[in-house]
């Protein structure tokens, strides 16, 4: 049950943090625990801090949840502290780098997600809050979609994985799959065409597909992808036994930028 | 007989002073190689990708095995040299996945006597690579290393095994 619970949750925290990027936030790498130093990237263009030349980090801890903490670097909402202060990434753009545990002083059980904006540091003008982050949990759990490697970018070897027997829907666990759908997105935009693939069954009910990204897509050397999705397809038996087509849910993946 | 037992015992002691120890060498592991070591028609023979943030974090899951996937032993890597320096190098890819980015251009070594580095150049690409144990070099085996990092922080390795044909 504590499994299916937590799919649940990551494949919520997918959209969300998906939403998240697609306005004007950036966080790298693309998933992280407590422990892992994170660097988020905001573009405050159509904020309130559209025009500002200084940028304060205020960063809270569990938002809508019980536990939560302050950052131990916002100061006062009237005087933000220096150690807030972000770095400028171009116009309207800001940088900050933190690691969960040390920012909100609590262990990683107790960390769950992450919330922040930015603001001046008199408090005088700021951003909507952006939240809810997902830490992932130290020790690994299975999921019903992975990547190997976790961490990729679009000039990685990835293999895709399902394993139906961690899906949270009936129609994954009952499908008899056979291909799946992949396409790849910059921000919330699709780069070139959704690609058909066959996939290789790696036996007790886990299944896979192994590919090169820039073969499958041609993609052109400078072209920016930062995420995937995968749709499983198949067929499942109808009442009288005949084969019908089938789908799982859309599963996202970010790609990092590793060099 | 004294005369036969003196000469004997003349004979014996003569043989025994010339007798001795034959020197032998010291084991002299295969620690070294240079770059022409490296010039040659190399095909790959294994590839393996770890993993490191799982490594890190002790999750299952760590290593892949590639080398029958994508067709990647069709690849082979031509390393050129022009005198004892590297020069142009050639990759044929086959069907295999253009996995290094570039099809040719320069390779070079950080040390011509004892490569530790071995970067494949075209223009402003750069891929680059960690040399394995020289020893495989003495069966003219090449083992190569890249490592793909976010930030400072290393996240994938790739491990490529060559036979020179």
């Amino acid at each position: 049950m504590k499994k299916i619970i937590f799919s649940i949750l990551c494949l919520f925290s997918l959209v969300i943090i998906t939403k998240a990027q697609t306005s004007g936030v950036v966080i790298s790498p693309s998933s992280f625990t407590a422990e892992d130093e994170v660097t988020i990237t905001i573009d405050v263009t159509g904020t309130g801090m559209a025009g500002a030349t200084d940028a304060y980090l205020w960063i809270f801890s569990n938002p809508g949840l019980s536990g939560g903490a302050d950052g131990v670097t916002n100061g006062n909402w009237t005087n933000s502290s220096d150690t807030a202060k972000l770095t400028p990434a171009g116009p309207n753009k800001f940088t900050y780098k933190f690691t969960g545990t040390i920012m909100f002083g609590q262990t990683p059980a107790q960390l769950k997600t992450f919330g922040f904006l930015l603001k001046k540091k008199d408090g005088s003008a700021q951003t909507p809050d952006y939240k809810p982050y997902f830490f992932d949990p130290l020790i690994y759990v299975s999921t019903v979609f992975r990547t190997f490697p976790k961490f990729i970018s679009k000039n990685d070897v990835i293999t895709a994985y399902l394993d139906q027997t961690l899906a949270v829907d009936v129609t994954t666990q009952r499908m008899e799959p056979s291909s799946a759908e992949i396409a790849i997105f910059n921000g919330g935009t699709q780069v070139g065409t959704t690609q058909m693939v066959n996939l290789k069954s790696e036996g007790n009910k886990v299944w896979s597909y192994t590919f090169f990204l820039p073969s499958l897509f041609s993609l052109a050397a400078n072209a920016t992808v930062n995420k995937l999705t995968f749709k499983f397809k198949g067929t499942v038996k109808d009442v009288n036994g005949n084969n019908t087509p089938a789908e799982s849910p859309v599963f996202e993946k970010g790609l990092d930028d590793l060099k | 007989m004294k005369k036969i037992t003196f000469t004997i015992a003349i004979a014996g002691l003569l043989l025994f002073a010339a007798c001795k120890p034959e020197s032998i060498k010291e084991y002299e592991a295969f620690s070294s190689a240079d770059v022409t070591s490296f010039q040659g028609l190399w095909q790959l023979t294994r590839v393996t990708q770890t993993d490191e943030d799982s490594k890190r974090k002790l999750y299952p899951y760590k290593t892949l095995d590639l080398t029958s996937s994508l067709n990647f032993t069709d690849i082979k890597l031509t390393l050129n040299l022009n005198g004892l320096i590297p020069a142009a190098f050639t990759v044929n890819y086959g069907a295999a996945p253009q996995i290094f980015k570039i099809l040719g251009g320069t390779w070079k070594v950080d040390d011509n006597n004892k490569p530790g580095k071995l970067w494949l150049i075209n223009g402003t690409d750069t891929t680059k690579f960690t040399v394995g144990a020289y020893s495989k070099l003495q069966n003219n085996k090449m083992s190569l290393k890249q490592v793909k990092s976010l930030g400072a922080t290393q996240m994938i390795t790739y491990e490529y095994e060559f036979s020179k044909n």
